[in-house]
């Protein structure tokens, strides 16, 4: 929601991080309201966050359709516009297509993965400014967001300080 | 260290914590020292000879796809090594290795050799004799060789960088967030807005799962395309479809080679040795142990059915790559055969000998050696199947009418292959000075994933699989 605001607890370890995700479901939030941020994977749910299924294989999916459908095309294209009768085989060979078929069916579908990472991931995130962050982040310490209305921020800054949170960082206004 | 739990990581020598590890990987090891700058600028003043080396080819003429042959075995060579180098890192990271993480960046970070790589093809596309009563893929077809086999090129290169920049996101991170000057902006332009969220983590585990898999099988298909459009067509008679496959695998088994070669180097040269450990160098051993056998294996095959088979140009085929002319009464006078001889002797029977026992296997020392012998013996087995089937000035037909001389390398030839290994270390040293050549972020959950636990009198080592 427009007038939500950011507030950020960060963690020095994963103990205190989950024991403030703890802290947070007790005090009202659901899983949808925090979000964790780590310098390095850590396994799904391991600070009881709610992580939803990413859709990359759609756009690797689509990706190597438009590219199967190019190939296609452009080969029966070109074999069709200089039909050349090689080794008595059909003018429409599809195994001498199916390289280009195959090579373009990969292509399409790498230039659409990568598309597909920068835009889910929000690189760069198109409204401008990003979520709260601390640089503390990519040193090893957890942060752990919370994303709700100025009225309960107090409440979320509380929970996250009872947990062992070193810092809060609050979303400038 | 010890883990919040008491229990000891298992990185030998390791920091002790992951702000220690970060301090070590991107700020002490980022440090461009005055070796470094001297690496940089010898190799970058040595990538020049590639481009003089080109242009006296070109200068020579390229009417004569023979007087090439050198200049195609210094490629395929090169092209083999640096583009089977990433599948090593790529292959055992889907198989989730664990102890392949520290090694893991210093392997993909050959994708990098990948515009180089293309630069050099170009040559081999334009001096190529066409492929009108060639027996190729592609049926004549208009556009055929240099359109599909650019599309190839383009994809293998572009695979391999994609997935390098993904798998650099994080750590371009913290040198966004902790590194200073140039590299910092460098780094925070090309990170953009990566925090490391839950679903960032998510995608980025995914992307690597998907464009490792296209770059294993853009790799498969490149060489198959290479292998039959400049090696295979280029001689009459010869029709072995085992041979893309022998020169996929002989690529990945160079590009394992030169890896062992580098963490030996990183280890004792670029300070490195806790994260390239015994460790690191025995499960490589093995894996080359493997691909030197598959080496035999697939050659083996290839061979067995042309010699059986008696025919009059699959002699003429085993003459040209294995036994030389038989008109030459000895076979230590024919280039053919020292050839062959050079490429089984370094490639299987050296490797086989010393890496079959465990006491080698399991050290450092040896398996680096063995890495050196691996990349002379892939050096002469390219010679063989280029310099040897670009020596051949009949095109089409149904067999070799005769063994042709094999023209010798020149000057030009060895200023490409400095050229172009220099090129490639250069962009390689370059781009390790925004990254490193270990990977922070994997590392850090290495550390947090392994353990040593008391077990009976004892201890064993714990890894923890979350997925």
């Amino acid at each position: 929601m427009a007038d939500n605001k950011d507030i950020m607890g960060v963690f020095a370890d994963v103990d205190t991080a989950a024991e403030g995700a703890r802290q947070l479901k007790s005090a009202g939030f659901v899983q949808d309201d925090y979000d964790v941020l780590t310098g390095n994977p850590y396994p799904e749910g391991a600070f009881g966050e709610h992580v939803k299924p990413n859709r990359l294989f759609v756009f690797a999916l689509s990706g190597g359709f438009v590219g199967f459908a190019i190939a296609f095309l452009f080969t029966a294209a070109t074999q069709t516009a200089f039909p050349l009768v090689t080794g008595g085989k059909p003018i429409l060979a599809i195994p001498a297509m199916m390289i280009i078929m195959y090579e373009m069916t990969l292509l399409f579908a790498m230039i659409f993965t990568v598309t597909g990472v920068i835009f889910e991931s929000r690189l760069p995130r198109p409204s401008g400014a990003g979520p709260v962050y601390d640089t503390r982040i990519t040193l090893g310490y957890i942060g752990l967001i919370v994303t709700t209305s100025e009225d309960r921020l107090e409440k979320a800054e509380e929970a996250l300080k009872a947990a062992g949170a070193e810092d809060i960082v609050r979303e400038s206004s | 260290m010890q883990n919040t739990d008491g229990n000891e990581a298992v990185i030998p020598g390791a920091p002790a914590t992951q702000e220690d590890l970060t301090q070590e990987l991107l700020y002490d090891s980022l440090q461009t020292g005055s070796r470094m700058r001297k690496a940089l600028l010898i190799s970058g003043v040595l990538s020049i000879l590639g481009f003089v080396g080109l242009f006296m080819h070109f200068a020579s003429g390229t009417s004569d796809h023979t007087t090439w042959n050198f200049y195609a075995v210094v490629y395929f060579y090169v092209f083999s090594v640096t583009m089977g180098i990433p599948m090593a890192g790529i292959g055992l990271r889907l198989a989730r290795a664990q102890w392949r993480r520290p090694t893991s960046r210093s392997a993909e970070l050959f994708a990098i050799a990948g515009p180089i790589n293309l630069i050099f093809f170009i040559p081999i596309l334009l001096v190529a004799p066409p492929i009108e009563g060639r027996n190729s893929l592609w049926m004549d077809w208009a556009l055929a060789p240099w359109f599909p086999d650019i599309i190839m090129m383009v994809l293998l290169v572009g695979t391999g960088l994609a997935f390098l920049y993904v798998s650099l996101l994080p750590d371009l991170a913290s040198v966004r967030d902790h590194g200073t000057g140039r590299i910092q902006s460098i780094a925070a332009t090309l990170s953009r807005d990566w925090n490391g969220t839950k679903s960032q983590w998510s995608l980025h585990k995914s992307a690597l799962g998907i464009l490792g898999a296209f770059y294993i099988t853009a790799y498969a298909m490149t060489h198959l395309v290479l292998a039959s459009d400049f090696a295979m067509t280029l001689v009459p008679g010869w029709k072995d479809p085992i041979f893309p496959a022998f020169h996929a695998v002989t690529g990945i088994q160079m590009g394992a080679a030169l890896l062992i070669i580098t963490m030996y180097l990183l280890r004792r040269l670029g300070g490195l040795g806790r994260y390239f450990e015994l460790e690191q160098f025995w499960g490589y051993s093995r894996l080359l142990l493997a691909l030197s056998l598959f080496y035999f294996y697939f050659w083996w095959c290839a061979f067995i059915l042309f010699w059986y088979a008696r025919l009059p140009h699959e002699q003429s085929v085993i003459a040209l790559f294995v036994s030389g002319d038989y008109s030459e009464a000895s076979v230590f006078t024919r280039p053919q055969f020292l050839m062959f001889l050079g490429a089984i002797g370094f490639s299987f029977i050296l490797p086989f000998l010393l890496l079959m026992w465990n006491i080698l296997r399991r050290s450092i020392v040896a398996p680096t050696i063995v890495g050196v012998i691996v990349l002379i013996g892939g050096f002469f087995d390219r010679m063989r199947l280029y310099a040897n089937s670009w020596s051949v000035d009949q095109v089409g037909g149904h067999g070799l009418h005769h063994i042709p001389e094999v023209n010798a390398p020149t000057i030009p030839d060895l200023f490409v292959l400095i050229g172009m290994v220099s090129s490639i270390l250069f962009l390689y040293l370059l781009v390790s000075r925004v990254v490193g050549f270990v990977s922070l972020w994997e590392t850090r959950q290495a550390l947090l994933l392994r353990f040593v636990k008391p077990w009976g009198v004892g201890h064993a080592s714990v890894v923890i699989k979350p997925e």
